[in-house]
């Protein structure tokens, strides 16, 4: 009879074994599936994971993708540790890049070391606001967040759609949904001599040590944190649970607002349909990757970008389709989930137990 | 010493061994969808023109088709790997991969890009289109008589020009058979969502149209149609088999003859960059599975008339048309110019909800 | 507006609102019993695909829907597994779930996006029910009927003596085991049922509603879901409440539009989701005030 008991501390060994672990379980599924349909599974494998680590480029577009779900799953974090669960990440994104574009349109006249930074407020701005809008429906009427902030997401894809539709629409555009190219003086610039890798993956790092440092070092982040697990004591030690739901969405919101600002005036340098990318909900599986950590976000994001790349390399390649990758994705979030498991608890054999 | 003449010999040899190589080696061709090939009639009708490519030129080219590309950096990536991959003619099929196209076109001068429904060219940059709305106008005219409550709805997706010229084509047509005919228009605003397209066309059918044709993707139209039992109008891609006997007529996108002129411009080593827009002249747009209900007299009047448009003597656009807002767009004898169709953004007098 | 237009609307609305009351009821089941399975978008489509795809192979409209049914169930187990004996995190599990499920459904279908199946029939009622607004309420194919009697099941059960435990167990997990109740097996029931309802709503969507398949037939509507329970504070009355008011004014704004009204496509298309929120809003007074409308407490807390 095997059973479990928590364990004490929870385990340094097994908080480093369980992503490999995970991941091996995740291929050898994948192999097991591509072996079953008589398709070459080591070579699709090895396209898969390990060429895009291959070459510099691939590794430039590896980060370049994981900086929007990265600066997502940050403010996620704060949101979720405080048990406040915000899946309105992505209607965030948006508000931030419509807004912090609209901006970018109009200050394209502007000298690059203003424009840039008062887009990248406007974005932060916009993103915090929207999560606003949900974090105030809660404190006031009690309205679960869960339910706002998936309805918000719906709405501001409308509103993006309206905007491009209307005043943000490209006059030369031939009438199509978009907006203008952004000007160059509106684009971030990119920290490579050759290629482009938009200064947001160096702001993703800086953010990720900052909440590393915040979290290890300072009390200010701790009071979500006390809020999540236990909020009459959050209460009795002066906070006050409204005030700090605020905070935590608009710290959640600001940066998933910059998140989608600096995509839009970065790789992507236009305002489109298509701005999401599905980032929001993506940074949410991040988030919980990393045990809401930011260590573990970073190289959470890091991995989910390398299925992204290495699903599309394989399609090219071998023409597995893309519905793959999410098979994949999905696989490996529940492992790691499994895995992670053995942190806190060990599995004992028991033997007949006196009554 | 070689003697002289054997060294011609051997010289000669060696060159026709190399051109032989040349010669064999095979175009590397590649075509990217937005959208799963299956679901949507867009794609499958571009992959349909593939299939006829690789019929019509056999082993002098090797095809690659990718599904699920988004607009975006995921085009720039795929687009950039493909050039690395010697794909020496790439077809972008979707709107929203033009700017990634431009972007990368800039760093693989020798690779010829192909964009459809575009309107961006560059050196190695052309576009091709279809000029679906003749086909549009047939449909029109055969739906204009077969209508007999004189309203004929319309789901249609964005109001982008391809649309509104669409609509203005078909409308032009069905009042060149009943001056009466009005077209009731709903926007979906979404090129594939078949509850919603579903739900409009019974709104449509509720408010008394009796043909129905749409501007999206699924076939859900074709079958609330058959279940109601009036006519439809397909677009795309034969879509007779979803309504066995409300069919009227599919307007057909026959990409083959495109397809096949491109390539072998590419393999002839002509390849040049153009804004191809074929229309019945090449059989691009053609009426298929007329249904047997249609008279002879209205479908000799279609040929007369598709017979004009191919020898350029017939004129879709040509005035006197007044708009909805009671505008005259075009005085008696005028004719529109392609730019003008391409950003076409007004509609005909007739049509209802334009938006 | 004539009398055959708001028969059909009203026709329209049902029908729109069924996949959303069934995947609702399994929501609100689960929750009850305190799981949070936030996979109802995997579960939906693969229920779609499932029973689209048995539809074509065997041209049974019975053996589909068990199809459906068996697909979100066998789904649901996924998610369940992990939660109840890994105690994993609920949110990331039913995340996972939707991804894996909506990937699996695309795999599996996507070969056949461009078949077609003949639709589910509605039931004609007998002559004697002439009235065209009965008709119009009353005359639909049988998932929708099925989506009725289940939802009374569902309202009596609730209210019945045998729901306590499953409440308790969303409430207070650790009295109820202390009581002597199997707290897991209840919880897996719950979620089985839950996975059961999206397949149903699935099948619902495939085999009647439009009845194609595409990859994105769910449209959104595990979460629009998820969300309506939340407004409807897990009471059957309340959902179907929910639903017909989302389902009425997505149709509405279609009519708005093809009637002519002026006001931008996209402000009507964004109505549904506005109405909700203010709808909540001036419902969650009342629940504020009633404790039996609270979130059950342990919802989405592991039990360890």
């Amino acid at each position: 009879m095997f059973i479990r008991r928590r364990r004490i501390a929870p385990s340094l060994a097994w908080q480093f074994l369980s992503p490999p672990l995970a991941i091996t379980l995740a291929l050898a599924t994948g192999y097991l599936f591509l072996t079953l349909q008589d398709l070459p599974a080591q070579a699709i494998l090895l396209d898969f994971l390990i060429s895009p680590l291959s070459d510099f480029y691939s590794l430039v577009e590896i980060i370049g993708k994981a900086t929007p779900l990265l600066i997502c799953a940050l403010g996620l974090s704060i949101c979720y540790r405080a048990k406040i669960w915000n899946i309105g990440a992505e209607g965030q994104f948006i508000a931030g890049a419509l807004i912090g574009g609209a901006v970018a349109l109009h200050l394209d006249d502007w000298p690059s070391w203003l424009s840039l930074p008062t887009i990248c407020m406007a974005g932060i701005a916009a993103g915090s606001s929207w999560a606003g809008i949900s974090a105030w429906l809660k404190v006031s009427f009690k309205a679960n967040e869960v339910l706002t902030t998936i309805m918000l997401n719906y709405i501001s894809l409308h509103l993006l759609a309206w905007s491009l539709s209307g005043p943000l629409k490209d006059p030369e555009g031939f009438n199509f949904p978009e907006s203008a190219l952004f000007a160059d003086s509106v684009i971030l610039p990119s920290i490579l001599a050759e290629g482009y890798l938009s200064i947001g993956a160096l702001i993703a790092l800086l953010l990720t040590v900052l909440l590393f440092i915040l979290n290890r070092y300072s009390i200010l982040l701790f009071r979500f944190q006390l809020l999540g697990e236990d909020e009459s004591s959050a209460r009795f030690s002066g906070l006050s649970p409204k005030r700090l739901t605020l905070q935590a969405m608009a710290i959640s919101g600001g940066l998933a607002g910059l998140a989608g600002i600096m995509e839009i005036a970065g790789p992507v340098g236009q305002l489109t349909m298509n701005v999401n990318f599905g980032f929001g909900y993506a940074a949410i599986i991040v988030a919980f990757l990393g045990r809401l950590k930011p260590m573990g976000m970073l190289f959470a994001s890091l991995l989910m970008s390398i299925t992204y790349l290495g699903a599309e390399n394989v399609q090219i390649g071998f023409g597995i389709p893309r519905a793959t990758t999410s098979i994949f994705q999905g696989a490996l979030l529940l492992y790691l989930l499994a895995t992670d498991f053995f942190i806190n608890f060990e599995i004992r054999i028991a033997r007949a137990q006196p009554e | 010493m070689i003697k002289k003449k054997y060294k011609y010999l051997l010289v000669l040899i060696l060159i026709g061994y190399v051109a032989q190589s040349i010669s064999q080696e095979p175009l590397k061709v590649a075509f990217l969808y937005q959208h799963p090939v299956n679901a949507g009639g867009w794609s499958l009708s571009h992959e349909q023109g593939r299939l006829d490519a690789e019929n019509e030129f056999g082993d002098k080219i090797i095809t690659i088709a990718l599904e699920g590309i988004q607009p975006g950096p995921d085009t720039r990536r795929t687009l950039i790997n493909l050039a690395r991959e010697n794909y020496e003619l790439i077809f972008a099929t979707s709107f929203g991969h033009m700017n990634s196209v431009m972007k990368v076109a800039r760093s693989f001068p020798q690779i010829s890009f192909q964009h459809a429904s575009g309107y961006k060219t560059a050196n190695n940059v052309g576009t091709y289109q279809i000029r679906a709305m003749q086909g549009r106008y047939l449909a029109g005219k055969i739906a204009g008589h077969m209508s007999t409550s004189k309203k004929i709805g319309y789901v249609a997706s964005f109001p982008i020009p391809e649309v509104i010229r669409g609509i203005n084509a078909f409308t032009l047509g069905a009042q060149a058979a009943n001056p009466d005919v009005t077209i009731q228009a709903i926007w979906i605003n979404s090129w594939m969502n078949a509850a919603k397209e579903r739900e409009a066309t019974e709104l449509l059918i509720n408010l008394g149209a009796d043909v129905i044709t749409h501007h999206t993707e699924t076939p859900a139209l074709m079958v609330a149609a058959e279940e109601a039992g009036v006519w439809a109008v397909g677009y795309q891609y034969d879509r007779s088999q979803f309504a066995p006997n409300s069919h009227l007529v599919t307007i057909e996108h026959n990409w083959g003859p495109i397809y096949n002129s491109i390539i072998r411009d590419k393999l002839e080593g002509n390849w040049k960059s153009e804004s191809l827009w074929f229309g019945v002249d090449l059989d691009a747009t053609r009426l298929v599975s007329i249904s047997p209900k249609v008279p002879s007299s209205i479908l000799s009047d279609i040929e007369e008339i598709r017979t004009q448009m191919a020898n350029k003597t017939f004129n879709i656009f040509k005035g006197p048309i007044i708009d909805i807002e009671g505008k005259t767009r075009l005085g008696r004898d005028q004719t529109l110019k392609d730019e003008d169709l391409i950003g076409m953004e007004w509609f005909v007098k007739g049509v209802i909800n334009a938006d | 507006m004539d009398i055959y237009l708001i028969e059909a609307m009203i026709t329209a609305v049902i029908r729109s609102a069924t996949p959303l009351l069934l995947l609702g009821l399994g929501i609100i089941i689960s929750e009850r019993a305190g799981i949070l399975n936030l996979g109802q978008e995997g579960m939906l489509t693969c229920g779609a695909v499932a029973s689209f795809l048995t539809m074509l192979a065997t041209g049974s409209f019975p053996i589909s829907i068990l199809a459906a049914v068996a697909a979100g169930m066998i789904l649901s187990s996924v998610f369940i597994t992990p939660v109840l004996i890994l105690h994993t995190n609920q949110v990331a599990t039913g995340l996972a779930l939707t991804i894996l499920g909506l990937g699996i459904a695309a795999l599996a279908g996507n070969p056949y996006a461009g078949e077609t199946i003949t639709a589910y029939q509605v039931i004609s009622l007998p002559e004697f029910m002439s009235s065209p607004i009965l008709r119009a309420i009353l005359e639909h194919d049988p998932i929708v009927y099925l989506s009725w009697i289940i939802a009374i099941g569902v309202t009596f059960f609730l209210r019945s003596s045998s729901s306590s435990i499953l409440i308790a167990c969303g409430h207070a997990p650790r009295v109820a085991t202390i009581l002597g109740h199997n707290v897991i097996k209840i919880q897996a029931l719950a979620t089985l049922f839950g996975g059961a309802m999206a397949g149903l709503a699935g099948a619902y969507l495939a085999l009647s509603f439009t009845p194609i398949w595409s990859e994105s037939i769910g449209a959104g509507r595990g979460w629009i879901a998820l969300a309506l329970v939340v407004f409807a504070s897990r009471q059957v009355g309340r959902l179907l409440l929910g639903a017909i008011i989302f389902g009425s004014t997505d149709i509405l704004q279609l009519l708005l539009q093809a009637i002519g009204l002026s006001m931008s496509s996209h402000i009507l298309a964004a109505s549904p989701y506005l109405v909700t929120i203010a709808a909540l809003v001036l419902l969650s007074r009342q629940n504020n005030l009633n404790p039996k409308l609270r979130e059950p407490r342990s919802l989405g807390q592991p039990n360890i």
